[in-house]
């Protein structure tokens, strides 16, 4: 009775000293540092990060890890030769650094985001980076290499500073289109100078002109059609960064939401005819309750109250309140950012990439935040704000009410940094979602979920026939005795960030066996798949 | 000073020999005192030779130039008027009664004089200066350019001429020449007397820029000598900066002011709403402490209680609004300041709290919109749609052009199921809202 006591003790203590997350940066060989070209002139562009993809490039089962580097400004304090970089998953808990092999490694511009995406539909992702003044689009040859194919493609969005990209199927013909956040009319020349308490430092958003969203119809043959205009969306000026794609409002239709720095978020309706509407006002999903646009910077959506309907993230600047935005299966949408705790969690941070992740496979969307301030020197003027910033992990209770496990995320997140990029995806294909962070002028972030207390879980790995292949759009309905668990595969998402497009549910502690899903094919088709075993993924195949 | 007296007075010694010997000798009494910086005693043995000798110019002059000295204008000119009575061919005294007229305003007078002392000599270059400076500000700016830009290097000479020239210059619509004026003060030694004066002409003319430059360009520990136009001006530039939001340069601006007057509220409150602007929220709380000391109002209370929140000192705050509220027990913008951060701090153990206290602010001064307009909000957020709606439309008959009060009011509206109305009050939403960015 003694040793069982004891023996009960040390489960207790070792459960108590458990992480979710660890830290697997160094070991798993990741040395690559973002480059943002900082420099005296401070260029808004250093400031503002660079993205991350989870994808598996060579179709290997492992998911592997693209980094986009910034680049160089007129006056960069660093000599430094910015580089992406590439590392390939070796499945042992390592990653080698493929880069250069991949002809992934110099880009002639200034790097800001990724969107992973498989636009002709080979079964191999290719990759959309984004920057300024132009913009690139990477074909995956089949043989660890890519070939830059942008002019081919038309594709380079001339003249922008791109910020997040996401691929979608808008008019559901089966090829994946493109849509091109441009964050605000920018130029080398003549630096704007601004100062704060004395220093200069970087000016405020609003000293930079919104600009206007690109949307590239796939026309096939490699070829896209910039439809920007014919969609409705030239007269969209504003300081975008995140964009998720999904359908919103249940029509079989995927829809659009936008963030947006110091203007208001878009939400735009597909139209079903090529075109796009505007509700994010009426909608109340691109102003705060007073009336006022915040700093949007990431976005996600997904499920957080079990209703069934996608909810928004979006990340904002401190004091403004990262924003939750429940859709009730009408518009508008009921702001929750107070009720959900997600105001005073949040309020002292200024947000960037974020990502719904059910963390511990309760069932339940959890939330991953990173973050970090702008000015290097704002402690000067406040005590509850900082220059570097923890990562957060919220936890849902299922309600869409959060709390903040700082204290079991791990070591990470009890640590601050500038972090921008964030991607979420389970690179052991254990069913535990994993993630990976990115930070200004530093190595990313690689985070392993270690959490064993998680419940079962069942993954699915989609692949589109008639739809787009990585059957972005796709909604999944898992039944979990009387709960339904919906999750989408959103094109986007996050800030200028890539996913895994695997879907997982958690099905937390007393599992069934098997389960049953129901797979809502873009392209309208809705598939039902039973008996499958938990603890593992599935993968389906669109019927023909 | 002193040099410049005795050789005022030395200059005129000659013709104290043409005087009653006892008058001489008081006269040359008066010459030493005022060697010695001793103007008081001077006067009185120049008083006394001119009760000795009433009618002697050479002693009216001099008397006249003491007083003068002693910033005793009028009483200076008494004596001087009566010098050019006596002779009017004393280009002295009448040199001197203008430069006393022109200061206290006399224009007319002092213009004809100076009109008398340029027709006997053109090349009269003080006559011209001061016929210059007379001429602006009796609007004849043409004329007083004329007559500033013919005497060569003036800046060099007179620098107090160039403000003067400027604002000519401005008055007659060539503000670049007025720049370029202005520009020679800057990067300069000057004057902080001419530096103010060519400060508020430069905003006068609302040209912000130079007058920012001018300004700055005061050392601060010179800007006390400016006296109460100085700090008016300092903060009527930081209002204007301000108003522009060129916070930056305000609160520079304002900090010369604080710097030399340390208690004036007027200029330390200035700061410190600077600085809530640019969100220094630590600096701004350490200049309401000040600002509250030297005025124990309520507003300062307040405003000091609000930057300690903002600056994340959420308990001394809280105190700060208690203290307040007791000191106060009147003033229902403490509560509602109060009560409506509560609200915005969002943990739901200050909620009721909050409430409580944005409904006592209401119930001590019914003209409060901010209480209302929290209020509402937390009643929308409850899902009472009614309560809210009332609270909204009473904030509204106080602020009809509030444009937050028309977006909250939308979503009532909304929920309510008055889509008219609700497109209606977005439209006047949307209205004021462009308005309130077309004009800040």
């Amino acid at each position: 009775m003694r040793v069982l006591i004891l023996g009960l003790c040390a489960v207790a203590a070792t459960a108590l000293a458990q992480d979710v997350f660890t830290d697997i940066t160094a070991p798993a060989g990741i040395q690559w540092k973002h480059s943002s070209g900082e420099s005296k002139d401070c260029y808004l562009i250093e400031a503002m990060g660079g993205g991350v993809a989870f994808l598996d490039f060579d179709n290997d089962g492992l998911l592997d890890i693209f980094l986009v580097t910034g680049g160089t400004t007129p006056h960069a304090s660093s000599k430094q030769v910015p580089h992406n970089a590439l590392y390939r998953n070796l499945g042992n808990g390592k990653f080698e650094d493929v880069t250069v092999k991949a002809g992934l490694d110099r880009i002639p511009f200034y790097g800001m985001g990724v969107a992973v995406g498989d636009y002709d539909n080979d079964g191999y992702p290719d990759l959309y980076i984004t920057g300024y003044p132009t913009s690139a689009l990477f074909h995956n040859n089949r043989d660890g290499t890519f070939t830059n194919v942008t002019d081919l493609a038309g594709v380079s969005n001339p003249d922008k500073f791109a910020a997040s990209a996401a691929w979608f199927d808008y008019d559901r013909d089966g090829r994946l289109d493109l849509f091109v956040t441009n964050y605000a009319r920018f130029s080398y020349d003549g630096p704007q100078h601004c100062s704060y308490n004395g220093q200069p430092t970087y000016c405020a958003q609003t000293a930079y002109q919104g600009d206007v969203p690109r949307l590239y119809h796939n026309d096939g043959g490699g070829k896209f059609t910039d439809v920007t205009t014919r969609a409705n969306l030239s007269n969209l000026k504003g300081r975008a960064l995140g964009v998720v794609a999904i359908d919103v409002d249940g029509d079989g239709w995927p829809d659009l939401f936008v963030a947006r720095d110091a203007s208001p978020n878009l939400l735009l309706i597909n139209a079903h005819d090529g075109t796009f509407q505007d509700n994010g006002l009426a909608a109340e999903i691109a102003l705060n309750t007073d009336g006022i646009a915040r700093a949007g910077m990431g976005a996600d959506a997904g499920d957080v109250t079990g209703n069934g309907w996608p909810a928004f993230v979006i990340t904002n600047f401190h004091d403004e309140r990262h924003a939750l935005f429940v859709y009730p299966g009408r518009f508008p949408f009921d702001e929750q950012t107070v009720s959900s705790g997600l105001a005073r969690l949040t309020r002292s941070f200024v947000g960037w990439g974020t990502h719904f992740l059910d963390f511990d496979n309760d069932g339940d969307l959890d939330l991953m935040i990173v973050t970090g301030h702008l000015n290097n020197i704002i402690e000067q003027t406040r005590h509850d704000v900082s220059y570097r910033e923890p990562p957060l992990l919220l936890k849902n209770d299922g309600q869409g009410h959060f709390q903040n496990m700082e204290k079991l995320a791990g070591p990470i997140f009890q640590q601050k940094f500038r972090a921008r990029g964030l991607a979420v995806g389970d690179i052991d294909n254990d069913g535990r979602i994993d993630a990976i962070f990115t930070r200004l002028n530093d190595s990313p972030v690689l985070l392993k979920n270690t959490w064993t207390q998680g419940g079962a879980w069942v993954g699915f790995q989609l692949q589109g026939t008639r739809s787009n292949r990585d059957a972005i759009g796709a909604k999944v309905l898992v039944a979990l005795g009387e709960r339904k668990l919906v999750r989408w595969i959103t094109g986007g998402s996050s800030y200028l960030s890539s996913h895994d497009k695997r879907l997982i549910f958690g099905l937390g502690q007393h599992p069934p066996s098997t389960v049953d899903a129901e797979i809502h094919w873009p392209s309208g088709r809705i598939q039902t798949v039973r008996d499958l075993p938990v603890n593992r993924y599935h993968k389906v195949t669109e019927p023909q | 000073m002193l040099r410049l007296l005795s050789a005022f007075l030395t200059g005129i010694a000659y013709l104290f020999g043409q005087t009653n010997s006892t008058a001489q000798q008081h006269a040359e009494k008066a010459i030493e005192f005022a060697q010695h910086g001793d103007l008081r005693s001077a006067e009185g043995e120049l008083r006394k030779a001119v009760e000795i000798s009433p009618d002697d110019s050479a002693l009216l002059t001099s008397l006249g130039g003491i007083l003068g000295m002693e910033g005793e204008l009028q009483r200076a000119n008494a004596y001087l008027a009566k010098a050019v009575e006596v002779n009017p061919k004393d280009g002295a005294a009448r040199r001197n009664l203008a430069a006393n007229q022109w200061q206290l305003g006399q224009f007319k007078e002092a213009h004809q004089n100076l009109d008398r002392l340029l027709n006997a000599n053109p090349g009269d270059r003080v006559a011209t200066y001061l016929l210059g400076m007379v001429s602006e500000r009796e609007g004849n700016y043409e004329r007083s350019i004329a007559l500033l830009e013919s005497i060569p290097d003036i800046g060099e000479r007179q620098q107090e001429a160039l403000p003067v020239l400027a604002s000519s210059y401005y008055h007659t619509r060539r503000p670049q020449q007025a720049r370029a004026i202005l520009q020679k003060l800057v990067g300069r030694s000057v004057k902080p007397e001419v530096l103010l004066m060519g400060g508020r002409v430069a905003m006068d003319a609302a040209d912000y820029g130079i007058a920012g430059a001018l300004l700055s360009q005061i050392p601060s520990t010179e800007v006390n000598r400016t006296g109460h136009a100085g700090e008016e001006t300092y903060l009527r530039l930081c209002r204007i900066l301000s108003e522009r939001a060129d916070y930056e340069k305000a609160l520079a601006i304002t900090s010369k002011a604080v710097h030399a007057f340390p208690d004036s509220y007027e200029a330390v409150s200035m700061k410190a709403s600077i600085e809530m602007k640019l969100s220094y929220f630590s600096q701004a709380a350490a200049s309401l402490q000040a600002a509250a000391r030297l005025n124990p109002s309520p507003e300062a209370k307040r405003d000091l209680a609000v930057a300690e929140w903002r600056a994340g000192e959420r308990q001394k705050a809280a105190e700060e609004f208690e203290r307040a509220m007791r000191q106060f027990p009147r003033d229902g913008q403490i509560r509602e300041t109060y009560g409506t951060l509560l609200l915005e701090d969002t943990s739901p153990e200050y909620k009721a709290r909050a409430i409580e206290l944005l409904n006592e602010a209401l119930a001590v001064d019914d003209s409060l919109i901010e209480a209302r307009y929290q209020l509402a909000n937390n009643e929308f957020e409850e899902g009472r749609l009614e309560p809210a709606l009332g609270y909204l439309t009473s904030a509204l008959k106080l602020d009809p052009d509030a444009s937050r009060l028309h977006f909250a009011l939308s979503r009532v509206y909304r929920r309510l199921g008055r889509d008219s109305d609700a497109t209606r009050e977005m439209e006047v939403y949307q209205k004021l809202k462009a308005a309130e960015q077309t004009h800040p």
